[in-house]
C-alpha cells in the first residue's frame, strides 16, 4: 500500500514533462536567487581596502549604498572573483544599443545598461512577482474558499457572486488603477492585482472540493466520532482540494509572469525601478535599430518560464488526479 | 423557471455594481494629490483641497453655510494672515452668510466688528444696495449692516426666498431681479430648486431667467445666449447642477433631516457619483471629448477582444478535435507542441516580430496576434471533453450499431464540447485584454489601451473610475449570460444555479 502522495511522486518522477518544467523552472529560479553571481557591480569574493569581502555587493553596507560604479572600482586594483558580468542592472556601463562584447555578453539597452544583467535580474522580478502573488492568492482562496464550503447557506451563496465576479474583472484594469495611486510604479502593486483577481479561482476549487467531500462517508464518519466542524474542515476536507489548487497555481506562474511582463511592456504608471523583461521587450520595440538580441534573449527566457510552468502543471495534473491513480495501481 | 433565474441574476446586478464603485473609488481616493492637477489655477486648487479635506462615506460633521460663515467671520475678526483669505471667503459666501453674521457683529469689540463688516462691502455692492459709501467706510460699515438687518431680516427666510424665486420666474421684470439680488446667494437653493432641464420653448424662457439670476449672483460667467436652443440649454443646466453639487453646502445650512442627509451627501463618493451621474446625463466638454475619443478607441479594443477570441477559439476547436480523434498519434504531438509554443510565446514578442517584419495596417494582423495566445485553452479543452467523450459509452455505442467515426463523433462530441468551451468565454476576455493593450501598443492602434495608459500617466480618476464600472458592467452580464446559455444547454445545470449550490 502506498499513500496517494507517494503514487504521485512516483508518477511524477517518471513523467518526462514534469522532469523537463521542474528542470527549466529550477534553473531559472537558481538564477533569479543567484542574481548577483552571475552579475553585479561589486566582486563575488574580493579584498577591499578594509579586507576581505564574500559578496560585497550584498555584505558590504557603503558597496549597497554606493550609486554607480564606485564600488567597482574600489575593488578593481585589488585581487578577487570577478562574476560573469561585471556590471549590476542599474548601472550605465557603455554606449546605448552596443552590440554583444566581451564585456557585456549580449551588448547594452537604451540607457548603456548591460543587458544580460537586467535579464539576469529580472528573472527575479518575474519569478518573484509570480511567487508572491500566486501565494497570496491562495492564502486568501483558500481561507474564502474553505469558510463557504464549510458554512454553506447564504455566505456560499455570495461567495460564488463575489467568485463570478471577480473572475470576470480584468487584472489589468485593477493594475491601472493601482499603478495610479502609488507615486513611483513598483512590482508590489503588480502583486496586489494579481492576488485580488487570482483567489477567486482558488476560491472555487477550493469550494467546490469540500463541497463535494463533506457528504462523503468519512467526513460525516469523522462527524459522528466528534471532530469539530473544523478539525473535519482541516483535517478531512480541505486536503482535497491540494491537488487542484497547486495545478492551477503552477499554471498560474505561466499568466502571472506574461501578465507582468505585458504591464512592464506597456510602461504603465512610468518606468519601474526594478529590471524586468517586458521591459527589455519594449526597448527592442522602440528601437527597431537594435540588435536581434535584445528582442530574443527577454523572449526566450519569458517563453521558458512559461513552457516550465505548463509542463510541469499538466503532468502535476496528471499524477494528481486520484482516478488516474488509482488506474495506474491496479493496472 | 428560465425567468426566475433571470430575474434573480438581475437583482444581484445594481448591488454588484454598487460595491464595485465603492470599491473603486475607495482605492482611487489613495491617488496622490500632487499629481492631479492639471489645472494650476487657485480655484481649481482650493476646490481640490477641499475635495479632499472631505471624508470618504461618511460626514459626522458636515460643514454648512453657518459654520463656514461664522468661521470666517471669526478668523476675520482675529486679524492675522489668515484674515485675507476669510475675508475673500465671507464675500463668497454673500448673503447666505449674513443671517449667521450680522447678529454676532454685536458680540465683536469695535475694531474687529469694523473689520468683518468692511469684509461684506463687496456683498452689499452685488445686492445693489443704496449708501454704499457707508458700507465701505470703516467707522460706519457695522451700523450699516445692523440697521439693514433691522429692516431686512424678515426676508432671509427659505419660504420668503422660494417666492421671490418664484415671482420672478412668473414675471421677470427688472424691479423683481433687484428683489431678487437684494437676497444674494441666500436666494440660490431655491433657484436650484427650480432649475430643471428645459422640455419645450416655453420652458426654455424660465431656465434663460433662472440661469441668468444664478449666474449674476455666483459670478461665473456661464449664460445662455439668446440663440441657444434646447440642447444647449440642457447642458447649460447639467453644467449648473454639477457646480451646485461641490458648492451646496456652501450655501445652505444644514437642520434635522437634511443634516441627517448631509453626512452622507456631503462625502467623496456621494460627490463623485452625482457629479459622474449628472455629467453623463448632460455633457461637458471634458466628458464629450473623452466620450468621443472612448467612442472610436472602444470598437478597436472590443473588436480585437472578440475578435482574437473567437479566432482562437475556431482554431482551438479544430486543433482540439484533430488531436482528440487522434490521440497517442504524431499529429497530436505536433499540434500540441504548436500550441505550446504558440501559449509560451509572449504577444508583445510576436507583435513586434511582426512589426520589424514590416507587416502592419489593418486589424486582421493585430487579431490573429491576439488568438495566437489564446489558443492553447479551447484546444486542451476540445481536446479533453471530445476525448471523454470518444471513449464513452455513448460513441461505443453508436460505432457498434454502426455509425461512422465521423457521425459519432460529431454528433455526441459537440454538445459536450460546446458546454465546455463556453464555460471558458468569461474567464477568457479579461485575460486577453492585456493582450490587447500590448498589441493595440505595438501596432500603435488608438484603442482603450493607449487611453488607459495616458490615464494612469496623468492619474486621471474619473477615466479609471469610469472604466472600472464599464469593466464591472461588462462582467456582470457576460456572467449573466452565459449562466443563461449553460442552463440552456444542460438543464442539470439549471437547477444547480438555481438553488445555488
Amino acid at each position: 500500500m502506498s499513500t496517494h502522495a507517494a503514487t504521485a511522486l512516483e508518477r511524477l518522477r517518471k513523467s518526462l514533462r514534469a522532469r523537463v518544467g521542474v528542470t527549466i523552472l529550477g534553473c531559472l529560479a537558481l538564477l533569479a536567487i543567484f542574481a548577483d553571481l552571475v552579475a553585479s557591480d561589486a566582486p563575488v569574493v574580493g579584498r577591499g581596502p578594509d579586507g576581505w569581502y564574500v559578496l560585497p555587493g550584498l555584505v558590504d553596507q557603503r558597496a549597497q549604498a554606493e550609486q554607480g560604479g564606485a564600488a567597482a572600482e574600489r575593488y578593481a586594483g585589488h585581487t578577487a572573483v570577478w562574476p560573469l558580468v561585471r556590471s549590476g542592472p542599474r548601472r550605465s556601463v557603455a554606449a546605448p544599443l552596443e552590440p554583444a562584447s566581451k564585456a557585456h555578453p549580449l551588448g547594452t539597452d537604451e540607457h548603456g545598461r548591460d543587458v544580460l544583467a537586467r535579464l539576469v535580474h529580472g528573472s527575479r522580478t518575474a519569478l518573484g512577482v509570480s511567487a508572491a502573488a500566486i501565494g497570496l492568492g491562495i492564502l486568501l482562496g483558500a481561507l474564502l474558499g474553505g469558510l463557504a464550503g464549510a458554512l454553506r447557506g447564504r455566505y456560499n451563496r455570495w461567495l460564488e457572486r463575489l467568485v463570478d465576479f471577480v473572475d470576470t474583472f480584468p487584472a489589468i484594469i485593477l493594475v491601472a488603477i493601482l499603478r495610479a495611486i502609488e507615486g513611483e510604479p513598483t512590482p508590489l502593486s503588480l502583486v496586489a492585482a494579481v492576488a485580488i483577481v487570482r483567489w477567486a479561482e482558488v476560491a472555487r476549487l477550493v469550494r467546490t472540493e469540500v463541497l463535494q467531500a463533506s457528504v462523503e462517508d468519512y467526513a460525516l464518519a469523522a462527524r459522528a466520532l466528534g471532530a469539530s466542524r473544523w478539525r473535519v474542515l482541516w483535517r478531512h476536507l480541505m486536503p482535497n482540494a491540494v491537488g487542484p489548487v497547486v495545478v492551477s497555481s503552477v499554471f498560474g506562474v505561466a499568466s502571472v509572469t506574461l501578465l507582468e511582463a505585458a504591464v512592464s511592456f506597456l510602461d504603465m504608471g512610468g518606468e519601474t525601478a526594478a529590471p524586468s523583461w517586458g521591459e527589455l521587450i519594449a526597448e527592442a520595440v522602440r528601437h527597431p535599430e537594435a540588435p536581434w538580441s535584445l528582442l530574443l534573449a527577454p523572449v526566450v527566457l519569458l517563453g521558458s518560464t512559461v513552457l516550465g510552468s505548463y509542463l510541469l502543471a499538466d503532468a502535476l495534473r496528471d499524477a494528481l488526479d486520484p482516478r488516474t491513480v488509482r488506474l495506474s495501481r491496479e493496472g | 423557471m428560465l425567468l426566475s433565474l433571470l430575474m434573480r441574476r438581475i437583482l444581484w446586478v445594481p448591488p454588484t455594481l454598487f460595491i464595485v464603485s465603492v470599491a473603486t473609488f475607495l482605492l482611487l481616493s489613495f491617488v496622490p494629490p500632487e499629481a492631479t492637477l492639471d489645472a494650476s489655477s487657485g480655484h481649481a486648487r482650493r476646490e481640490q483641497d477641499e475635495l479632499r479635506a472631505l471624508p470618504r462615506f461618511f460626514n459626522a460633521a458636515p460643514r454648512d453655510a453657518r459654520a463656514r460663515s461664522t468661521e470666517a467671520a471669526e478668523l476675520v475678526a482675529r486679524g492675522g494672515p489668515e484674515a485675507i483669505a476669510a475675508e475673500a471667503e465671507l464675500a463668497s459666501l454673500g448673503g447666505a452668510a449674513l443671517p449667521y453674521v450680522i447678529p454676532k457683529l454685536d458680540g465683536f469689540a469695535p475694531e474687529p466688528r469694523a473689520r468683518v463688516a468692511l469684509a461684506l462691502a463687496p456683498v452689499a455692492e452685488r445686492m445693489g444696495l443704496d449708501d454704499l459709501d457707508e458700507a465701505r467706510s470703516a467707522r460706519t460699515a457695522a451700523r450699516f449692516w445692523i440697521r439693514l438687518w433691522e429692516a431686512r431680516s424678515v426676508e432671509f427666510r427659505p419660504a420668503t426666498a422660494r417666492t421671490t424665486v418664484n415671482r420672478l420666474v412668473r414675471q421677470p421684470t427688472g424691479a423683481r431681479r433687484r428683489e431678487l439680488a437684494k437676497l444674494d446667494t441666500y436666494a440660490l437653493p431655491a433657484l436650484f430648486e427650480r432649475l430643471e432641464p428645459p422640455d419645450d420653448e416655453g420652458e426654455l424662457a424660465t431656465t434663460r431667467v433662472l440661469v441668468d439670476a444664478i449666474a449674476s449672483v455666483t459670478g461665473r460667467d456661464d449664460r445662455l445666449a439668446p440663440h441657444e436652443g434646447l440642447a444647449e440649454a440642457r447642458a447649460c443646466v447639467a453644467r449648473w447642477n454639477v457646480y451646485w453639487v461641490s458648492h451646496e453646502s456652501r450655501f445652505r445650512s444644514y437642520e434635522g433631516l437634511s443634516r441627517a442627509a448631509a453626512t452622507v451627501r456631503e462625502t467623496r463618493y456621494a460627490r463623485w457619483a452625482s457629479t459622474a451621474v449628472l455629467n453623463l446625463l448632460g455633457d461637458s466638454a471634458e466628458t464629450r471629448a473623452t466620450l468621443q475619443r472612448a467612442r472610436v478607441a472602444a470598437p478597436i479594443t472590443l473588436g480585437l477582444l472578440l475578435g482574437g477570441i473567437l479566432l482562437a477559439h475556431l482554431a482551438g476547436v479544430a486543433l482540439g478535435t484533430m488531436s482528440a480523434v487522434s490521440r497517442g498519434q504524431s499529429i497530436d504531438y505536433v499540434v500540441a507542441a504548436l500550441v505550446l509554443g504558440l501559449y509560451a510565446l509572449p504577444t508583445a514578442a510576436l507583435a513586434a516580430w511582426l512589426r520589424r517584419l514590416g507587416l502592419g495596417g489593418g486589424l486582421w494582423l493585430p487579431m490573429l496576434v491576439v488568438a495566437a495566445g489564446l489558443v492553447a485553452a479551447p484546444m486542451r479543452h476540445q481536446r479533453a471533453a471530445l476525448a471523454s467523450v470518444l471513449s464513452g459509452e455513448a460513441v461505443r455505442a453508436a460505432r457498434a450499431r454502426g455509425s461512422s467515426r465521423l457521425r459519432a463523433t460529431t454528433l455526441h462530441g459537440v454538445r459536450r464540447a460546446v458546454a465546455a468551451v463556453l464555460s471558458l468565454l468569461a474567464v477568457e476576455p479579461p485575460m486577453a485584454l492585456s493582450a490587447v493593450f500590448v498589441v493595440e501598443h505595438v501596432f500603435e492602434l488608438d484603442g482603450l489601451g493607449a487611453m488607459t495608459l495616458e490615464a494612469v500617466a496623468r492619474r486621471d480618476v474619473s477615466y479609471l473610475m469610469t472604466l472600472s464600472m464599464a469593466a464591472a458592467t461588462l462582467a456582470v452580464f457576460v456572467v449573466l449570460a452565459l449562466d443563461l446559455a449553460q442552463s440552456a444547454l444542460d438543464p442539470r445545470q439549471r437547477t444547480k444555479i438555481l438553488r445555488g449550490v
